[in-house]
């Protein structure tokens, strides 16, 4: 099969090549676009107040939605592996796989419909009950949607990494006299550990490049990255583009760089 | 052991419905001033206002574009995930990487610089231009899709069909398709729905001229028409629970770059 492994990698070429002309022909615009007048453009953007903001709003909610996603995902996981194979807990597990698989427009319009201040929370409560939770400065709305809809996609994804091995040596530790909080921080958690750190990871990228869940539930100014940029390139001034294109890139190198230092540091472990 | 089962799928039950109920009960809701918590009338007023607001060609929109997406998908994506699944070369771990890893970022890194070079080729707020710019989430999960289904694939059935005399495109039909078909229609299945959700993408590379069914759930959505609203998010969500048994175990097998 020496042939084989020659030509083995050919195939890729045609995915490879689509993807290099979309996603970087993406990038060598957008690049050259935010320095059509030399540095005009980041010098604008860096000096705006908005930026600081934008940016502050952006990684707290981001990290908020990512840590409370992994932390309630993590006790889900853990809940429903107690009864994993009786009836209700495969119950429980199809359950999971709804939220995951809701567009997250629609999952934004149920939380505008619960959490406004005429949704059915305020009227379960009797009405001017709730302070408001949607278009508010905290982003109540946004996360809720975030951790609601991942919540679950990280208790699939640490089921799925407890299975096999994991439940032998548990059961390995509880013999050998370990206390149930032991097998759980010697033996569970470092098992669901990579598991937790993608889902964090891909929760936390998705809510710092949110577009359609803020533009529908977030205040107007401070707003987060993805709907400043929106707002910026659709400005009816055409010369704020590049100033678009700047904090689309100042999305994509935050994601980059928060990928990259989550590696690092798997890999150092 | 059992009753405890029972209450977690009860409790796991409650949190979902509690979140989709207000959408199901506005979608058949006639009349439903606050503060009341339950509508005053039911009818269909809602779904059959919807129809007539732009949410048919909505629809066929959707459709055709995430048809697109989703066939075009899987013919770049089938030779990519043989390789890889087969691990046939040199290098194969880090153009996995390359081809898996747009799937993670954000669609809004990527779409203002597709719009504005979509612009000087005549691509931007055209059909095909949406098409072609929701690949880039779309072909990561048919090249992870299909590249798990290969890893479990023997290539010695194919070595066997041909040392008998049979030709590449017999090959093909007759053992190979057979054989991986339910791994492939999972990454047909999977990349439409991709695109069928996809709101961002649509929105600016469509530049507002190509209205899908997410672009015009957002404008209902603003413009404050629960009613409305409700009854579209009903139309957008069909596909969606229909496919949920074959995407949720593609979902959570690709997110772990394609071991699933």
């Amino acid at each position: 099969m020496r042939r084989g492994k020659a030509w083995g990698g050919f195939g890729t070429v045609p995915a490879a090549l689509v993807l290099l002309l979309l996603f970087g022909g993406a990038l060598t615009q957008a690049l050259s676009t935010s320095f059509e007048d030399g540095t005009r453009a980041w010098g604008r953007v860096f000096a705006s107040d908005e930026l600081f903001e934008s940016l502050a709003l952006t990684w707290r909610v981001a990290l908020l939605s990512s840590s409370v996603a992994a932390a309630l995902g993590l006790a889900l996981a853990l809940v429903v592996r107690r009864v994993f194979a009786t009836f209700g807990g495969r119950v429980a597990r199809v359950l999971l796989q709804v939220p995951l698989s809701m567009p997250h427009l629609v999952v934004a319009i149920s939380t505008l419909m619960l959490l406004s201040q005429s949704g059915l929370l305020d009227r379960l409560l009797g009405g001017n009950a709730v302070p408001a939770l949607t278009n508010d400065a905290f982003s109540v709305g946004i996360i809720f949607t975030y951790v609601w809809k991942e919540a679950p996609f990280v208790a699939v994804l640490v089921l799925s990494a407890l299975r096999g091995e994991t439940l032998k040596l548990e059961e390995v530790a509880r013999n050998l006299g370990a206390s149930p909080w032991l097998v759980f921080r010697d033996v569970t958690l470092p098992a669901a550990l990579p598991a937790l750190r993608i889902g964090a990871a891909l929760v936390f990228a998705y809510a710092f490049g949110a577009f359609e869940v803020p533009r529908l539930l977030g205040q107007t100014r401070p707003s987060m990255l993805g709907v400043w940029s929106f707002r910026l390139y659709t400005d009816v001034d055409l010369s704020r583009r590049p100033e678009a294109m700047v904090v689309a890139l100042l999305i994509f190198a935050s994601v980059g760089v928060a990928a990259l230092a989550l590696n690092v540091k798997g890999r150092a472990r | 052991m059992k009753a405890r089962g029972l209450m977690v799928a009860l409790l796991a039950f409650v949190a979902i419905a509690a979140v989709l109920l207000p959408l199901a009960l506005w979608s058949v809701a006639q009349q439903w001033f606050p503060p009341a918590l339950w509508p005053q009338k039911f009818g269909l007023r809602g779904l059959r206002e919807v129809a007539r607001s732009g949410a048919v060609s909505a629809t066929i929109a959707s459709a055709l574009v995430a048809s697109a997406v989703a066939l075009l998908s899987a013919v770049i994506a089938y030779p990519a995930g043989r390789a890889l699944g087969l691990a046939t070369f040199r290098g194969h771990v880090a153009m996995r990487t390359w081809l898996i890893a747009p799937a993670l970022l954000p669609p809004m890194a990527a779409a203002l610089g597709l719009h504005s070079g979509f612009i000087r080729l005549g691509l931007a707020d055209t059909t095909l231009g949406v098409v072609l710019s929701h690949l880039v989430p779309a072909l990561p999960y048919a090249v992870s899709v299909i590249a798990a289904t290969f890893s479990g694939f023997d290539a010695r059935y194919e070595t066997v069909a041909r040392n008998l005399g049979a030709s590449r495109l017999r090959v093909l039909t007759a053992v190979t398709l057979p054989l991986i078909w339910p791994g492939l229609l999972v990454a047909v299945l999977f990349t439409f729905l991709v695109s069928w959700s996809q709101y961002a993408l649509t929105l600016i590379v469509g530049g507002g001229v190509v209205i899908t069914l997410p672009v015009l759930l957002f404008g209902l959505a603003s413009g404050g028409d629960l009613h409305l609203t409700a009854a579209a998010c009903v139309a957008f969500l069909v596909p969606v629970l229909l496919l949920l048994p074959v995407t949720a175990r593609a979902l959570t097998g690709s997110a772990l770059g394609g071991r699933g």
